[in-house]
């Protein structure tokens, strides 16, 4: 579904991704760990579009196509989905409003009807039960005066609204306390399924206590240094980053 | 200059032929009115009120008062411009003159006798005394061609206690004309002591030619009185609109006025309100949607003259193509009004590289116990926020649009009067889906 490949990526002049690959399939749920710095957002911002990350060489493809080559509302609607690690405050832009012209947007690509106020209200409150988002979220601008942990919850909501193929977390754990984050786990364990790929960008390993990853990499300079199974999580956990960064200065 | 003053002195002269049956005070007062504009010529941008805004287009229009007929419209004719009639009353005056087929007074409006035209009550003393007095012609070159010129104008008076439910709403429409033609308006709005009322001042085209509209509004709102005030101006690109309006709040009594000013070419707005008694509010708000070549301009003044006022100022603009905007917002609070409390924003938008805002927000301050703020940002759209609508597969129109109606709309939704509400959204998206065009254009 997604395929990365040698990908080198500046941002603001500076080389941030230094050749990284990366192969995601559907059903996987992989997970990205590194330190602040290392290129993780870089590569949740590149999937999703933003032209602020630049891409010198290599590729990305996703279901075969060359993504460079679309606009980020073209991603998304062909299935691409990244949960902001900072989700941006819209005043004056209700909450309703935005969601269900999105999810619109959404359903008119995919050929289907779009929905009207009733239909969307009904379905809108079903989701926000599994965030547990009380419903006076829509009637606020969207994620204006949100704390921390009620911005990640909207990004989950509209992750389980928009029912994306490919959905790429960017930090969705940071800044969350410990019922938070097994909301936004819960939440991601829903979503998932055999035709839906996940990709958890995260520094630590707590918020994949909650979920079952298939794969761990960790990210290190720009490239993927290791790759491994759960088991990766719990040594980084125990031995920190610093053991990986010796490895690869020894290569 | 002199051959400009030439110009409307002998317009002053042909017009007064025209209107021989007029009462020996009224000609006075108009005399007067012209000898003093003769004198003090249109401002120029050498005087400080007038720095940034260039009239010299205007002066050099050949203006003359109209002489034909209005038009015969019908409701058909001017529906786009009307509010739900069933939420308010409406006056309708064409180029210059009431239009009683066209207009519709609800009973309770009527009934206090609170719409009268000053046509009808030309010798009626509270008329004669007050008119004028809030916004004096001897300095102000254009409230002196307003009184020797002004046609006819609207006199609102609600009487003690008395509530009118709903809005007034006063249409003013031009239609077209062969010559480049001159409008002055009047309107005088007294609110006794304990009295409500709701009035919605509106300015509109039926078609494109060339004129002048110049309008001067004096409000009164007597002690523990209510006044909502909307104005809207919505004219053609062809259109100069020179308005000035004072008015004066006695002791607690509430001020709330909203501006949207949308249409003209040149557009001036001088706003300007005296907390004159203790405890007197003032909520004013305002936004400018300015495009193409359009010169809009607020020129605020909020002067807290008593203690114990509450003022609270926040106009916002959107800017796009080469239109200029200033936005001058004067708050001075004078030695004897203690426990001031004050606050002023200004914020724009800017979308095009050629737009240009001059923002001044000012504060003097003469009393040493007040509360006052005032700040002013002036950006583009917020990118990041773009690019986030784009990511939830908006396009970049759709994404940008609900941007700027989430600008706007903090300054639409603080009218809340439904009505009145529903047609400044469809002025906005009108206005909104004229700029996609320019910008696909």
């Amino acid at each position: 579904m997604l395929q990365i490949t040698n990908l080198h990526v500046n941002v603001e002049g500076e080389e941030i991704l230094k050749g990284l690959n990366l192969s995601v399939s559907p059903g996987e749920l992989h997970a990205i760990m590194g330190r602040n710095g290392s290129g993780k957002s870089t590569l949740a911002n590149v999937i999703a579009g933003h032209d602020k990350y630049k891409i010198q060489s290599g590729e990305i493809l996703y279901d075969g196509k060359d993504l460079s080559e679309m606009s980020p509302e073209d991603r998304s609607l062909s299935g691409i989905f990244m949960s902001f690690q900072y989700p941006v405050a819209i005043p004056g832009v209700n909450n309703t409003y935005f969601l269900k012209a999105a999810l619109n947007a959404q359903r008119k690509h995919r050929g289907e009807e779009e929905m009207d106020a009733m239909d969307f209200l009904t379905f809108i409150k079903e989701q926000m039960k599994k965030v547990e988002m009380g419903e006076s979220y829509l009637r606020r601008a969207v994620n204006e005066g949100f704390s921390g942990g009620e911005k990640k919850r909207n990004e989950i909501l509209q992750l389980l609204a928009l029912e994306p193929r490919l959905a790429v977390l960017d930090e969705t754990d940071s800044g969350l306390d410990i019922d938070a984050l097994k909301i936004v786990a819960h939440g991601v364990n829903n979503f998932r399924r055999d035709d839906r790929a996940i990709v958890v960008i995260t520094h630590y390993q707590r918020i994949l206590q909650h979920m079952e990853p298939d794969v761990i990499h960790v990210l290190l300079d720009g490239r993927i240094a290791k790759t491994g199974g759960k088991e990766l999580a719990m040594e980084l956990e125990e031995k920190g980053y610093s053991w990986l960064e010796e490895e690869a200065a020894a290569d | 200059m002199s051959d400009t003053i030439n110009r409307y002195k002998q317009q002053f002269k042909a017009m007064m032929k025209s209107r021989d049956g007029d009462i020996s005070s009224t000609v006075e007062l108009r005399q007067g009115a012209m000898d003093c504009f003769s004198e003090l010529g249109f401002p120029t941008t050498r005087m400080e009120a007038w720095r940034e805004t260039d009239i010299s287009q205007l002066t050099k229009r050949d203006y003359s008062f109209a002489t034909t007929k209005p038009l015969d419209l019908s409701h058909k004719d001017i529906a786009q411009f009307l509010i739900d009639p069933a939420h308010v009353s409406t006056v309708v005056i064409v180029d210059g003159n009431y239009s009683e087929e066209l207009s519709s007074i609800h009973e309770t409006a009527s009934k206090a006798g609170a719409i009268k035209l000053f046509s009808e009550i030309a010798n009626n003393e509270v008329l004669k005394s007050t008119v004028g007095s809030l916004a004096p012609f001897q300095k102000d070159a254009f409230v002196a061609l307003n009184i020797a010129f002004m046609s006819d104008g609207i006199f609102i008076r609600v009487p003690k206690n008395e509530i009118i439910p709903k809005p007034i709403h006063i249409l003013y429409l031009t239609t077209s004309h062969e010559k480049e033609v001159m409008f002055h308006h009047r309107n005088f709005v007294v609110l006794e002591e304990g009295s409500e009322a709701t009035i919605i001042e509106h300015y509109a085209s039926l078609d494109g030619s060339p004129s002048l509209t110049n309008v001067v509004t004096e409000m009164i709102v007597g002690k523990n009185a209510g006044l909502r005030h909307v104005k809207i101006q919505e004219e053609s690109d062809r259109v100069d609109h020179i308005a000035t309006t004072q008015a004066d709040i006695q002791s607690n009594g509430n001020y709330t006025t909203s501006t949207f000013l949308v249409g003209s070419r040149l557009g001036r707005n001088d706003l300007r309100v005296r907390l004159a008694g203790k405890g007197a509010e003032c909520s004013m708000s305002g936004l400018v949607l300015a495009s193409e070549e359009q010169h809009l301009d607020n020129h605020t003044l909020i002067d807290h003259e008593a203690p114990y006022c509450t003022s609270r100022e926040l106009f916002k603009g959107i800017h796009t193509d080469s239109s200029r905007s200033v936005f001058n917002g004067c708050i001075v609070v004078r030695k004897d009004a203690q426990q001031t409390n004050s606050e002023q924003t200004n914020k724009n938008l800017l979308l095009s590289d050629n737009a240009v805002v001059n923002s001044n927000p000012q504060l003097e301050i003469y009393a040493d116990d007040v509360s006052c703020s005032h700040g002013s940002t002036t950006g583009q759209l917020d990118e990041d926020a773009i690019f986030y609508l784009r990511s939830r597969g908006l396009d970049v129109l759709t994404a940008q649009g609900l941007l700027i109606n989430g600008f706007a709309n903090e300054i639409i939704d603080s009218v809340q009067i439904g009505a009145v509400n529903i047609y400044l959204y469809r002025l906005l998206s009108n206005w909104l889906a004229q700029m996609r065009i320019n910008i696909n254009g």
